[in-house]
């Protein structure tokens, strides 16, 4: 039984959200969506439950039995495993909660200022922003942005400002979307427009049964002059940025991307491509400022790009809603893809962030799994936080530890044993 | 449990229909979905605040319970365990849509969801004002309080928090909301 509410407005508030969570709840047949639940994935253990509550006394020899048994198909399986490279760690890592909180709700990207300093980005109505600094566990409110916006795409400019495009409005009942951009400066604080680019590159809602936040999520590129190639969402043509003139011009693609974007070494940028039969690349050259067609993947991956210290470039991910795919790494001097074993591959969860020791760590929001992906021999190693974190920001710190903030501010501190700063 | 018995007896109580449903029964499938399923979506609207997206991820809850269901060992528990996996349908939902129109969504479909009340939806639209400037974990933990009823310990286990921890979170999102929808 629930404890009873404990103040006037408590109860008031119940009856509130009661009164708005009353909502007409589609009509659906049960015994369909059952039939069809069932039919789609039977049971491997069904009638398991039934034993329970019985508690049949196991004979105490069949009892060894059974746990010499399942001690050998555990060893079996971690050497199987540990063969593999690819093996379980068994430390669950501290989790910390931040201490101070924001001093307004925030809700939008967090993006680093590269001196240790987060920005978490507004996306409601106000567009407050707040500063916050893991070295003192302090937030301090940090401008606002001009034109409120929510699903926006960041990026840190040469200079420090963080460039903040498109997004759509956050207002009550007339949402739209936007194609103006807005700079912050750390220094000041304060947000200022800038130029607007040709589209408003915000996330699409996308289609449901896929993953929508890797199909149609646009990705802002820092080039090496300082441009910032922006692409992905709803447009059609990508957006260059460029800080120096604060205007964006529209460039055409090869083709149309879905999925993410990295630098290369060589300065060009890579862009996944996808479409309901296969997988491709287009290459951005930066001195013609025009795309072109790369080679076509063997393996259908539609999650992350991470750029490796060698130049490589490692594919990896894969939608829940398809069928696994294997992970992969690209040489883009040798125009070549290597092919990973697809049991290795993470789920297409966000986020994925490089180390500095050049390793990937990438942290599954659904299940708190934590894969690390070493570039040195080719091989994941997974652990597990014990409650799955919010969306968030990885920083790395000065005793090389990581720090993981989710955007629910709580914190997690990972010792991944990368060398103190 | 025979399929009989399942489907005939209106009262039969979580434990048995699970173990029914466990045993392959569909028609006592159909019941637990028929009994919960409006509370599932209403909690799961308080999340997202969309009524078709709350409804949605009460669609993607039905597999997953379906292959955890022996894991339930308090059937009597089937309520706060099912709302608990719809809430995290609709916050992963709500992740992956990057938060995106919450409250436009929210106003707009919940008036036209049923009979209009200009009084309640200025209210309404206070509170979804309100609720889409908190976290969804903290819009979780009211859907799960308020609408499904649940106590401190039953709020931790499906947040995986303590019951004080629970407690104390709930206190301080109480003070928040009570500046807020003052201003409002």
């Amino acid at each position: 039984m629930r404890e009873p509410t404990t103040t006037p407005f408590e109860a008031a508030l119940e009856r509130r959200i009661r009164s708005y969570a009353a909502i007409q709840v589609r009509d659906r047949s049960s015994i369909d969506t059952a039939r069809a639940v069932m039919a789609a994935r039977p049971r491997r253990f069904a009638g398991r439950f039934g034993e329970i509550p019985v508690r049949v006394p196991v004979p105490v020899v069949r009892g060894v039995r059974i746990a010499v048994a399942l001690t050998l198909l555990a060893l079996a399986i971690a050497a199987s495993l540990y063969v593999a490279g690819s093996f379980w760690r068994r430390s669950i890592p501290p989790e910390l909660t931040l201490t101070s909180t924001p001093p307004y709700p925030v809700g939008g990207p967090i993006v680093g200022l590269g001196d240790g300093r987060v920005l978490f980005l507004g996306s409601g109505l106000e567009g407050h922003s707040a500063l916050y600094d893991p070295a003192t566990d302090t937030f301090l409110a940090s401008g606002s942005f001009l034109e409120p916006r929510a699903s926006i795409v960041t990026s840190r400019l040469r200079d420090g400002r963080i460039l903040a495009a498109g997004g759509f409005t956050p207002a009550v009942g007339e949402s739209h979307d936007l194609a103006s951009a807005e700079v912050y400066d750390p220094r000041t604080g304060v947000w200022t427009r800038t130029g607007s680019m040709g589209g408003p590159h915000v996330l699409c809602c996308g289609v449901r049964g896929t993953d929508i936040t890797l199909v149609l999520a646009p990705h802002a590129v820092r080039l090496d002059d300082g441009r910032v190639l922006i692409v992905g969402g709803q447009s059609s043509a990508a957006d260059l940025y460029d800080p120096a003139s604060g205007t964006f011009s529209t460039v055409a693609q090869a083709c149309q991307p879905r999925g993410d974007a990295i630098k290369l070494h060589d300065g060009r940028v890579l862009v996944t491509c996808l479409s309901a039969e296969a997988t491709g690349i287009q290459l951005f050259d930066p001195a013609t400022n025009a795309f072109a067609l790369g080679p076509i993947p063997p393996g259908a991956s539609v999650g992350h790009l991470s750029l490796l210290t060698n130049g490589r470039v490692l594919f990896a991910g894969w939608a829940r809603s398809a069928e696994r795919a294997p992970a992969m790494v690209y040489d883009p001097d040798r125009e070549q893809f290597e092919v990973l074993p697809s049991e290795a591959n993470p789920p297409a969860v966000d986020p994925a962030h490089s180390l500095s020791d050049g390793r990937v760590v990438f942290i599954d929001l659904e299940t708190g799994v934590v894969t690390l992906f070493h570039p040195s021999t080719l091989s994941f190693e997974r652990t597990r936080l014990a409650v799955p974190p919010s969306n968030g920001f990885l920083t790395e710190m000065a005793d090389g530890r990581v720090m993981f903030i989710g955007d629910d501010m709580r914190a997690w501190i990972i010792d991944l044993g990368l060398e103190p700063q | 449990m025979s399929l009989t018995t399942a489907t005939t007896e209106r009262a039969a109580s979580p434990a048995a229909l699970v173990r029914a449903a466990l045993e392959g029964d569909e028609a006592s499938f159909a019941l637990i979905i028929d009994r919960h399923r409006v509370s599932m979506t209403r909690v799961a609207y308080v999340v997202c605040g969309d009524a078709d997206l709350a409804d949605e991820a009460v669609q993607s809850a039905w597999p997953i319970v379906w292959q955890r269901l022996s894991t339930l060992r308090e059937p009597e528990r089937l309520g706060p365990w099912l709302v608990s996996i719809a809430v995290n349908e609709a916050r992963q939902l709500v992740r992956r849509r990057n938060r995106r129109s919450l409250v436009e969504i929210a106003v707009a479909t919940h008036e036209s969801a049923r009979a209009p009340d200009p009084g309640a939806s200025v209210a309404d639209i206070d509170l979804a004002r309100c609720l889409s400037r908190l976290s969804p974990s903290d819009r979780s933990l009211l859907a799960l309080r308020y609408v499904a009823g649940l106590d401190s310990t039953e709020l931790g286990r499906g947040l995986g928090m303590s019951a004080s921890g629970t407690r104390r979170r709930l206190a301080r999102l109480l003070a928040r909301l009570r500046e807020e929808l003052r201003d409002a």
